[in-house]
């Protein structure tokens, strides 16, 4: 098994504002393994991109908070100082040296972003400083995180370095980011993301708001970029057809919950799936038939502003059980991936939890 | 950006000459005989024909305006009825004083608003917010002969820390100043602080934490830049209006300034001074705005490629 | 980047530049008056904490001309009267006319003629010496090029006699015409001067007076000094800077300071503040500006040469409906003379207010007027005026007047350029207030211009009256030589304008002149004459 390099586990994120609290993300709980590439799927408003925020502790200052719940990144990413000042204690009990982000400083997350973790946000066209030159732009996520081992030279072969890797002339790094197309803007984007070779790229929706022949091109330079950078994934998207291309696992997202993970094979092809995967897969529009409609899942997500006591996903569930509206369902293993629905209470081989205690079990009996 | 910069200095010829032709025409037009105020109520009726006709004011509309302008082809502008003194050389006296007061003035308010402005907007709603919005409300309230003779009567009569009247020395210009600068600070504040925020919420000020940066680094390197442009819009129209001079701040302050010139030649119906120092001031203010759209292009590199397209 | 930076240096370095061009050409102007200082002491003077060598005078608007027979405004004879002398001078507490360059003088039987002899041994500014070719230049200068006629409409012209007499001719037999001499166009003036450069003499004058020119840049101040050989000795004060101040608030509070040292006038609200002052000497008097309440006689409304006219009934309705003494109240803060006669008070021929009957305020006699009239419900009419505080301060309170008998006026608040033209020059109005000016103390000023029949036209009897009874009392005052005669015409005049009411005489203000209280000899005057020859420091 791959060493995991980011474990979010029960997190729980809420906006405040004067109107009413919004309960975006509830007891959140997924991993990202080194060198994976995570799709993460679900309907506007389930929650994707709040997750990605939290992760780079990104949220609307004063409005967003990291209520409970623990975001843990592997030991060997987190920073130098911190990893020094628990070094000691590290080697005289088992403790978990991990970094746990909810609880880092704003200094240390500082470090993290753009070198450990980057982010890159859905549309290109404004994710750009227009009165900075390309150039400086990629430069200067190099000049915050080198240390000032790098001279100013090595910087910016560094830069031309990054810039040949995404397909864009390096000597385009004077050019202003208007003097750029959509597609290449986002390559821009993904150069900085990349600059500093992060263990963890968090890309929200990256090619929703380019073309389909663009998309092609970009998901392909990720893909590479990926391999040579041994570089994790979380794809945020809504679009199967991508995460079918691109990613090794898949977790269904609903109202702020996984209620489904597991491998592409998994998702895409097993059998036993919960009803909501179900109804995103159905409503796929199928090329080979004729339909006059199109088959979406009936009615909306619930208000985030209301906590639902049982199954979020009651009320519009096709199969939905008595049990469902009163008890939420537990994370159960089904054919070797994790399903949350009472569905398969009766055929499920216990809990995510208890998979996951196993686990650890062995990995230390085997230390 | 050449061609844009000899574009619009081409551009303010038209301009002048349209401005020329309007304000000969109010002054020649409207009730009120140069001669009669010149020569007092005193005077007799032969008097006033005869001062009539060595002003040259009983020719016709049209053949006076092109005899002015046919002077100032050749850069005579005529003398002032009033002084009989050249209105250049009138003009020219006072512009100094009338320069370095709308140079300190607007100066101070920048100094003092960009600043304030920038900081509330970083701290919205924090007590600084309120209390620099509240600032700026009174600043804008408060009218400038008040202020200044408030900050005379504190300061010179009281205190007797700065002369109350004239330029002679530098001292001589801080009480106008701050004077002039009170309601163009409140403006500069409240623009300041609304372009701040918008920026503030701007998708790559989010790339930029993304990355890493530090607050302050995002503040300076990507947020100032970006809010400059309503910025330096209104400080360059600020600065073109003052050239005009303020009456009120040069009568309380006893400043000889352009403002002062400009009302006495319109009460005075002194026709060349009133329109020369008109074109005067129109140049002025058409130069800041080139100089105001200059650094536009300086500031956002998109303006420059528009400017060179055309 | 990096050319957006440079730019800012260069753009930065520029200004600075500019900055510093500017104060250096303007402290370059400005570097004779007197700072606020606190440590010298000058012929053991000390003012009000500051020392002086000399005084800075603010006038609130700025002078045009220093040429006597050119400049027309009063503010602007202030600093000419210091550079020049006149033939002769008004004793300033009788009143009477003294010798000045004149130093003696004869009229002939009919009073037509004067010879004058006229001092020897007084200079120029310029060292050369007064002859009598000048004060001959001068006065036909004034005669004929002077902006106003008022004073020398009785003067043919000025010969030469001899090397020291010159005799004046005059075209009729003219009682006041020795004040005439007095007014400011008659300074004498340095002929080759004149005709060598005349535009140029408004800016560098030359003539014998107690102070000689300096330097006055247009906007900045006008700069004299003692003429050292000033043929009444050296002036005691041996600077002065006049300096255009027009915000009054400013200028008391710069004299409070200390930064000035004379205001020619300042508003009457100051009045209480200042005379608190220790340190600030406030000196008034009955001033010689008459304020009139004037009728279009000619058309309109108001039109009526003869008693029986309803314009006449209607001007007399307003005479008994106002009450001056409210209007001096409530627009000079209770500081000024009612005037009951078209003359200062303190002019020769003014009633004697023991004897002579005035109108006061009858509201019912007023009223029945009106209905006399055929308005007895009243009537509605248009009030014009300038903008100028002094007049519309009492227009609203004669406004109120008005309308408690019935008539509503309507205040037309005009620009002083368009006024002069559509209501003095044209008469296109039918009611205004308006001030004249007495310009020296005699029942003839300004009655004859302002009054007479002929006088229509001129823009001087703007009210258009032309009464023969009027015209012929004006006439003898005019010419007569018998005081008593003159005296009696002038009771007619009197009682014919309060009869007729062509114009009806308010009240007069108090001129007012405000100083450092170290200063000597400083007096307000009736006509704003500044005699600065007169002041000295005070010993401590």
């Amino acid at each position: 098994m791959d060493e995991k390099l980011l474990e979010i586990k029960d997190l729980n994120v809420t906006y405040v504002t004067d109107d009413a609290t919004v309960y975006a993300v509830n007891g959140l709980n997924f991993d990202i393994y080194k060198g994976e590439t995570l799709g993460l799927v679900g309907e506007t408003g389930a929650g994707k991109t709040t997750t990605a925020l939290a992760i780079m502790k990104l949220l609307p200052d004063k409005i967003g908070f990291i209520n409970s719940g623990s975001i843990k990144l592997a030991d060997l990413d987190a920073p130098q100082e911190h990893k020094e000042a628990k070094g000691a204690e590290a080697e005289e009990s088992e403790e978990d040296t991990r970094l746990d982000i909810t609880k880092a400083s704003e200094a240390d997350m500082r470090l993290i972003r753009g070198n450990s973790i980057s982010m890159i946000f859905q549309d290109p066209m404004t994710s750009l400083n227009p009165v900075l030159t390309v150039g400086a732009q990629i430069s200067e996520v190099l000049e915050l995180h080198n240390n000032g081992e790098m001279s100013k030279a090595d910087i910016q072969n560094k830069v031309d370095e990054i810039l040949t890797l995404v397909g864009i002339p390096p000597a385009r790094k004077h050019e202003y980011p208007h003097q750029f197309s959509g597609g290449m803007k986002q390559r821009v984007v993904i150069a900085i993301a990349l600059a500093c070779q992060p263990r963890l790229l968090l890309a929200d929706e990256p090619t929703t708001a380019l073309d389909v022949t663009i998309q092609a091109q970009v998901l392909e330079m990720m893909k590479d970029l990926k391999v040579k950078l041994n570089t994790a994934m979380l794809l945020i998207t809504h679009d199967l057809g991508v995460v079918a291309q691109t990613c090794d696992r898949v977790a269904i997202m609903y109202a702020g919950e996984i209620i489904e993970i597991g491998t592409v094979e998994q998702i895409f092809e097993g059998e036993h799936h919960h009803p909501y995967t179900v109804g995103l897969f159905g409503s796929i529009p199928d090329l080979t038939k004729a339909t006059k409609r199109l088959n979406p899942i009936d009615g909306l997500m619930p208000d985030p502003t209301v906590i639902i006591p049982g199954c979020k996903f009651a009320d519009r569930c096709p199969k939905c059980m008595e049990i469902c509206k009163s008890e939420k369902p537990a994370n159960l293993m089904v054919d070797g991936h994790m399903i949350k629905c009472h569905l398969f209470n009766d055929i499920a081989d216990g809990t995510l939890e208890e998979a996951q205690a196993q686990e650890e079990q062995a990995a230390e009996e085997t230390k | 950006m050449l061609k844009f910069v000899l574009k619009r200095l081409l551009m303010l010829i038209p301009i002048i000459i349209g401005i020329s032709f309007i304000i000969f025409a109010i002054m020649s037009l409207t009730p009120g005989d140069p001669a009669q105020l010149i020569l007092g109520e005193n005077a007799s009726q032969e008097d006033i024909m005869a001062k009539r006709e060595e002003l040259g004011l009983n020719d016709n509309f049209f053949v006076r305006y092109f005899k002015y302008m046919a002077g100032v082809v050749r850069g005579d502008f005529g003398n002032s009825y009033r002084t009989t003194l050249p209105v250049i050389d009138e003009i020219m006296v006072r512009f100094p004083s009338t320069l370095m007061l709308a140079f300190f003035g607007i100066g101070l308010s920048v100094v003092i608003g960009v600043p304030l402005g920038i900081i509330s907007a970083i701290r919205q709603y924090s007590i600084f917010d309120y209390f620099s919005r509240t600032l700026a409300l009174l600043l804008t309230a408060i009218p400038a002969f008040w202020l200044g003779l408030m900050l005379m009567l504190v300061f010179s009569l009281n205190l007797g820390w700065l002369p109350s009247t004239g330029t002679d020395s530098w001292t001589g210009f801080i009480l106008p100043s701050i004077t002039l600068a009170a309601s163009a600070t409140a403006t500069l504040t409240r623009m300041s602080r609304s372009s701040v925020l918008e920026v503030i919420r701007q998708d790559y000020v989010r790339t930029a934490r993304a990355k890493g940066a530090s607050e302050r680094r995002i503040i300076f390197k990507h947020v100032l830049r970006n809010s400059l442009l309503p910025i330096v819009t209104i400080v360059g129209m600020n600065f073109g209006v003052q050239m005009g001079g303020t009456v009120v701040i040069e009568s309380v302050f006893t400043i000889s300034g352009l403002g002062t010139l400009m009302i006495t030649s319109v009460r005075m119906k002194d026709i060349p001074s009133v329109v020369g120092s008109v074109m005067f001031v129109a140049v002025a203010i058409g130069l800041a705005n080139l100089l105001v759209d200059i650094l536009y292009a300086y500031i956002d590199p998109r303006i420059k490629s528009q400017y060179s397209k055309r | 980047m990096k050319s957006s930076k440079m730019l800012r240096v260069i753009a930065c370095l520029l200004l600075v530049c500019m900055v510093f061009g500017a104060c250096s050409s303007n402290s370059g102007n400005g570097g004779n008056t007197s700072q606020p200082a606190g440590g010298e002491v000058v012929n053991g003077q000390k003012t009000g904490g500051r020392v002086k060598d000399g005084i800075v005078f603010a006038l609130n608007a700025e002078p045009t001309s220093l040429d006597p027979q050119v400049a027309a405004e009063r503010i602007t004879y202030i600093p000419v009267m210091q550079l020049y002398d006149r033939l002769v001078m008004e004793d300033p507490d009788t009143r009477e006319i003294q010798p000045m360059l004149a130093e003696s003088w004869e009229f002939n039987d009919d009073n037509t003629e004067i010879t004058f002899k006229i001092k020897e041994g007084v200079k120029f500014h310029d060292g050369s010496d007064l002859t009598v070719d000048d004060v001959v230049f001068s006065i036909n200068r004034a005669i004929n090029d002077a902006p106003s006629k008022l004073f020398s409409s009785a003067m043919d012209r000025m010969e030469k006699v001899d090397d020291t007499h010159c005799k004046l001719i005059l075209k009729y037999a003219f009682s006041p015409v020795m004040y005439c001499l007095n007014n400011v166009q008659f300074c004498i003036v340095k002929q080759a001067a004149v005709e060598a450069d005349e535009e140029g003499f408004s800016r560098n004058p030359i003539g014998t007076g107690p102070y000689k020119f300096v330097s006055w840049t247009s906007g900045a101040d006008l700069v004299m000094e003692a003429f050292p050989d000033y043929w009444r000795g050296e002036a005691e004060v041996k600077k002065v800077t006049f300096r255009t101040m027009t915000d009054t608030s400013a200028s008391v509070m710069a004299l409070e300071a200390g930064d000035v040292d004379v205001i020619a006038s300042v508003p009457n609200s100051d009045r209480a503040n200042l005379l608190a002052n220790n340190d600030v000497e406030w000196y008034e008097t009955e001033g010689a500006s008459i304020y009139i309440l004037t009728f279009n006689t000619q058309e309109g409304l108001f039109a009526g040469q003869t008693l029986e006219d309803n314009g006449t009934k209607l001007r007399q309705a307003i005479s008994y409906a106002i009450n001056r003494d409210d209007i001096i109240l409530g627009a000079l803060e209770g500081i000024g003379t009612p005037l009951y006669a078209p003359m200062a008070s303190f002019a020769f021929g003014y009633p004697d207010l023991d004897t002579f009957q005035i109108i006061e305020q009858d509201q019912d006699k007023a009223k029945a007027l009106l209905a006399e009239a055929g308005y007895p419900d009243g009537f509605t009419v248009t009030l014009r005026c300038t903008e100028a505080a002094n007049y519309t301060q009492p227009a609203v309170i004669i406004q109120d007047q008005l309308r408690q008998v019935g008539i509503t006026v309507e205040l037309d608040q005009m620009e002083r350029g368009t006024y002069l033209q559509e209501v003095y020059r044209d008469m296109k109005y039918e009611m205004s207030i308006w001030s004249m000016t007495s310009d020296y103390p005699d029942g003839d000023s300004p009655t004859y211009v302002r009054l007479h029949g002929s006088m229509i036209g001129n823009t001087n009897n703007y009210v258009g009256v032309n009464i023969p009874e009027l015209n012929e009392a004006l006439e003898i005052g005019r010419t007569s030589q018998d005081q008593e005669e003159r005296k009696a015409a002038y009771l007619k005049v009197s009682e014919i304008v309060r009869d007729y009411a062509p114009m009806i005489p308010l009240y007069s203000q108090m001129n007012n002149v405000v100083a450092n209280a170290a200063l000597t000899g400083v007096r307000a005057h009736y006509g704003m004459v500044v005699d600065i020859y007169s002041y000295g420091w005070r010993a401590e």
